[in-house]
């Protein structure tokens, strides 16, 4: 062997070496299930929803920091003529990972791509709202104007989620301009992303973006043993965890921990408003009073709730919308306070009455009734439990049923059979557009009594109306008044009545740099860009 | 009776005594919440400690004591009395009536029980209370696990149709029925103990599992099944040596038990 | 031949017999058997072990079924078809008109149930009057057969009593309801001389008071002829020889009967 191979071999160790100091590494956590599709216009379930965010780049992304609009592809956009159209600015000099250059044509394709209706798109879904086309117009290789058939609201915040794929990469969608590349699948086992040679962004040192060398996104879908590979250092985090493995964690290195505070997830029980439900005349009665719903929110403990069921990773919810969600979130709104004796007050005034400690109706109805819940979920089933005392103290007998969740929404959608239920809901999606479904009183969805004709009830008539006037208004500040109200009339008629907001709480690695936790999706790799692996354990704050 | 015998006997007395005289020695309510002291070590006032709703784990274990105690032996003998009554019948009448048994054994056997039970709920109304609830549970249980007792029992029955003492006993004109209840069923005694026993634990474990579909004990009745379940959670023992309580005192009892009662079946 | 098989009797048989019957993978067992049994009488059905013997006894109480054989022909008791009752009437027959002594005492008793439950069961059968009186009846008819009358010997499992006691106690089962005919399927084999005799005894003693027919089936032909009036031999389903009992034994005339008898040890030592 010459001295001059020698060297070589060395350099080339030495480089080596160095490049792995310099390059972040491969960052690891688990994700529940295997990505159904690869392709991100057709993406709908989380896993794929990832593989979405870590590979795909839009043209607008809402920053998951400061729940604002941040350009991406597009330098910069314009909304005009009442809203119906939009023109993007696009960022220039942009490859694709494999090479291609991107320019106005992959958006108008994109477009076309996503409003094909054989390809069922969901993205697609949201954009389309009414009938008519959605034309694009290309304006040199920089600019491109997005034609609507009606103004949309809030249109930013739908570019979120649209991925802008390639019109002439032979590799289609597997060309894409996130700072990750799909690298390998393997079902059941993981799914490995490479860093994308080609990624536009740069830090501010002039360096090229990602850090990251690799992600490797491991299938888990037991947390207990999630949080085991977390403890010997196999994932470096773990973006939800339950109460009782967040504070066993705590135990052990409270340094890995991180709690974001309250998150989007809202824990609430309503009551079966349905006028055609299998349930006794007197029942319905109890559900459709608003001072029934008011005092049994009232006889609540929700701090309790909070500190018991939730081991103190849980906020009092005041309304529909968590405060996480700062833009939309009506701040005038307090829990409901907890007081027995002002519930009780309120039940006499409609004619109930406490007798040797069981409620009574005017006729003479035992109050006693079912709260049905999902099985398996042990927060929710020490919820319960809390519920159920704090109510009987007002004389209120409440059945706890766990049912397995197929069958709890069977009972709530279809047959209506129910008569209480507890559940949580996440809104991923902070614009209240996305949640028409969940307040029209027509609306599928509508939890305490769907798919209703005409609203049946005046408060349920101006939901429905302040909700469609903050689907068509394009002034910001109109449609966060309207919204503010719907809030405010949940809030008076209680047809749901919210009691907690988890906190987001989640586990990192002291090895990860640049993490930091949001309340939105993804919670912890909402910047992957900037993410780095360092083989040194990074100082504890 | 052995020295070890009497011991376990006077045990088993103990357990039962204090799991009847539990609103007694209990200090506090098993539903009572002291939302003050959730998760206390044993201490004066809890002996045991408390569990993360504050509810005195010594009152939950004895209560719950009260509801499997009595509740697990009365489907066990329920199941094996429902297994006799079919593996008899087949194993004596033969023919396509022991066909027909015998595949509704195989059939019982091979069905998707989750499935079963999840229509058993849906079918059942929502405001049972929590008594109501035990107690259908356990009836269920003892109603739907004769299968494989009723197998064990035929080929028994089988056996002993062809003796020679129930030809006597038809040839002193003794009719069909109670030839099975008077003179093949005490030769089967044996049998239908063991099947009995093999019951217990496994009624009182899956009573727990069965909660997680809506049909075991409801809140706040507490049972063996719903502490056992507590300590699932390997990482929350060894911070509280406690949980073990409920499935030492299990050990402690089903062992008593049969030593006690299963000398009485030579 | 079938003259012998029917000696001309003045009065009406009480059990006249004429059977075939096969089992499922053994045919022709019996091959139209036939011979009367009168009021009173004691015939003896000798042969060698698997001539069929037993499955005669079965017949007769329309019991083949159990052990998945089946009859055809006609067995007339007292004026009536048996092979045509019903099973209901059956029952009524059994036990009360024509009761069995079965071949082996032990595992005739039932080892889960006391002496004195299967004596009350055999009594329950046909009786409907309280046990209390039945159970007067069943302590002398004990004392009758030498057993010991008392609530002790009641309590008993069958694997604390002897096999004679065993015996004995079948006996006073199957005489309970005072039959018109009791067969007795070799109830002395597995006893020893002196018990033998006894049970012998008590046979003679019950045919003389209560006036009992008996079929008394054996191969033991000393015990046949001190005990039995006429005797009928069976030989692989066929009766090949049937007459008074003396005659038989003193003039066979059939080569089978006659080796039966040669086989006998004692009877070539007496001159
Ligand atoms: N259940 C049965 N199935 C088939 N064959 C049988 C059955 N029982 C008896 N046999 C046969 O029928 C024949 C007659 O049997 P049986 O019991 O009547 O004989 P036996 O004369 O009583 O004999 P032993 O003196 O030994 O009691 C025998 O060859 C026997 O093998
Ligand atoms: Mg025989």
């Amino acid at each position: 062997m010459s001295f001059r191979m020698i060297l070589r071999v060395f350099l080339t160790v030495f480089l080596c070496l160095r490049a792995s100091g310099q390059g972040g590494g491969e960052l690891r956590f688990s994700i529940r299930n295997d990505p159904k599709t690869f392709d991100p216009l057709l993406a709908e379930d989380e896993a794929s929803g990832t593989v979405r965010y870590l590979t795909g780049a839009t043209l607008i992304r809402i920053d998951r920091k400061t729940q604002k609009f941040a350009p991406e592809l597009a330098e910069s956009w314009r909304i005009l003529a009442g809203g119906t159209s939009i023109v993007f600015k696009l960022r220039q000099g942009i490859l694709f990972s494999d090479g291609t250059p991107f320019s106005s044509d992959d958006v108008a394709y994109t477009f076309r791509r996503m409003t094909d209706p054989k390809m069922h798109s969901p993205v697609g879904d949201s954009f389309r709202g009414g009938p008519g086309e959605i034309k694009t117009l290309v304006q040199g290789p920089a600019q491109v104007t997005v034609t609507f058939p009606a103004a949309i609201a809030g249109v930013e915040s739908l570019f979120d989620q649209l991925t802008i794929v390639s019109s002439h990469s032979p590799k289609k969608e597997l060309a894409t301009l996130g700072p990750f590349v799909l690298g390998e699948h393997k079902p059941g086992s993981h799914v490995l992303f490479r860093r994308n040679p080609n990624y536009w962004k740069k830090d501010a040192t002039g360096r090229r973006l990602p850090y990251l060398d690799s992600v490797r996104a491991d299938i888990q879908q037991n947390g207990d043993l999630e949080l085991l590979r977390f403890k010997r250092g196999e994932v470096h985090m773990i973006d939800t965890l339950d109460p009782e493995l967040f504070d066993r964690l705590w135990a052990g290195s409270p340094g890995e921990t991180r709690n974001a505070g309250a998150s989007l997830e809202s824990e609430m029980l309503w009551f079966n408003q349905v006028s055609g439900a299998p349930l006794p005349a007197h029942k319905k009665a109890w559900f459709r009073s608003k001072d029934f719903r008011r005092a049994f929110s009232s006889a609540i403990n929700r701090s309790d709730l909070c500190r018991l069921a939730f081991k103190g990773h849980a906020d009092q919810a005041a309304g529909p919308i968590s405060g996480a969600n700062r833009l939309w979130a009506n701040a005038k709104l307090a829990p409901h306070v907890y007081d027995p004796k002002a519930a009780l007050a309120r039940l006499h005034r409609d004619g109930f009455r406490l007798e040797k400690g069981t409620l009574r109706d005017r006729q003479g109805n035992a109050v006693e009734f079912s709260l049905t819940t999902n099985s398996g979920n042990k927060a929710r089933s020490r919820m319960a439990a809390l519920v159920q005392q704090d109510l009987a103290k007002i004389g209120i007998r409440l059945n706890v049923v766990p049912l397995d969740l197929p069958s709890l929404i069977e009972r709530i959608t279809r047959t209506h059979d129910y008569e209480a239920c507890l559940l949580g809901l996440v809104n991923v999606d902070l614009d209240p557009n996305s949640q028409m479904n969940v307040w029209l009183s027509s609306a599928a969805n509508h939890p305490w009594n769907p798919k209703q004709k005409t609203p049946e009830t005046a408060w349920e008539a101006e939901i429905d109306r302040l909700m469609r006037a903050q689907s068509s208004a394009l002034d910001p500040k109109k449609r966060k008044a309207a919204f503010d109200r719907v809030q405010e009339i949940v809030w008076e008629e209680a047809p749901i009545l919210y009691l907690v907001n988890k906190h987001a709480l989640s586990a990192v690695s002291r090895r990860v740099l640049n993490v930091s936790p949001v309340s939105l999706w993804p919670r912890l790799y909402w910047n992957p860009e900037y993410l780095r692996v360092t083989n040194q354990v990074a100082q504890s704050r | 009776m052995t020295t070890a015998g009497k011991s376990a006997g006077v045990l088993l007395f103990a357990i039962v005594a204090a799991s009847l005289a539990a609103g007694y020695l209990a200090p506090a309510s098993y539903e009572t919440q002291f939302r003050e002291s959730p998760n206390a070590s044993p201490c004066r006032q809890f002996p045991l400690g408390t569990d993360e709703l504050g509810r005195d784990r010594l009152a939950r274990l004895l209560y719950g004591s009260r509801v499997s105690l009595l509740l697990a032996p009365a489907a066990a003998a329920l199941s094996v009395a429902l297994s006799a009554l079919i593996g008899i019948t087949a194993g004596y009448a033969g023919g396509w009536l022991e066909r027909a048994a015998m595949a509704a054994a195989d059939l019982f056997v091979s069905l998707p029980w989750l499935f079963l039970l999840l229509t058993v709920r849906a079918l059942l109304p929502l405001n049972v209370t929590p008594w109501a609830s035990i107690l259908i549970t356990f009836l269920l249980l003892g109603a739907l696990s004769w299968a494989p007792g009723a197998r064990v029992i035929r080929s028994g029955a089988a056996a002993l149709k062809h003796s020679e003492f129930a030809l006597l006993a038809r040839a002193s004109g003794c009719p069909g029925p109670r030839l099975l209840w008077k003179h093949i069923l005490p030769n089967l005694r044996p049998l239908m103990a063991a099947q009995f026993w093999i019951a217990i634990p496994m009624f009182i474990l899956s009573e727990a599992n069965l909660g997680m579909l809506g049909l075991g004990i409801a809140e706040p009745l507490p049972s063996w099944g719903g502490l056992l379940a507590e300590i699932q959670d390997p990482g929350r023992i060894a911070g509280n040596p406690v949980l073990l309580a409920p499935a030492i005192l299990l050990t402690v009892f089903l062992s008593c038990f049969q030593f006690v009662f299963s000398k009485g079946d030579r | 031949m079938s003259e012998t098989l029917h000696p001309m009797n003045g009065s009406h048989p009480l059990l006249s017999v004429s059977l075939s019957a096969n089992y499922p993978n053994r045919p022709g067992v019996l091959d139209n058997v036939c011979f009367d049994v009168k009021s009173g009488e004691i015939l003896a059905l000798v042969g060698q072990s698997g001539s069929g013997k037993s499955t005669v006894a079965l017949c007769i109480l329309k019991l083949l079924e159990v052990k998945g054989g089946s009859s055809s022909g006609a067995i007339m008791f007292q004026g009536r078809d048996i092979e045509k009752a019903t099973e209901r009437e059956m029952r009524g027959i059994r036990g009360r008109e024509i009761s069995l002594v079965p071949q082996s005492p032990h595992s005739a008793l039932n080892p889960a149930l006391r002496i004195g439950t299967q004596l009350k069961e055999a009594w329950r059968a046909h009786a409907e009057d309280k046990w209390e009186s039945g159970k007067q009846g069943i302590l002398r008819l004990l004392e009758n057969v030498d057993l010991p009358a008392d609530e002790a010997f009641l309590r008993r499992y069958p694997s604390q009593v002897s096999v004679g006691q065993a015996q004995r106690v079948l006996i006073a089962m199957a005489v309970i309801h005072r039959p018109r005919l009791l067969i007795a399927d070799e109830p002395t084999s597995a006893l020893d001389l002196l018990t033998q005799r006894e049970v012998l005894d008590l046979f003679a003693r019950l045919n003389r008071e209560l006036n009992m027919a008996i079929l008394y089936i054996s191969h033991d032909l000393l015990s046949v002829a001190s005990l039995c009036h006429r005797a009928a031999v069976l030989e692989r389903g066929r009766i090949v020889e049937c007459g008074a009992a003396e005659q038989i034994f003193e003039h066979p005339s059939h080569p089978y009967t006659k080796r039966l008898i040669d086989a006998l040890p004692h009877l070539q030592r007496t001159p």
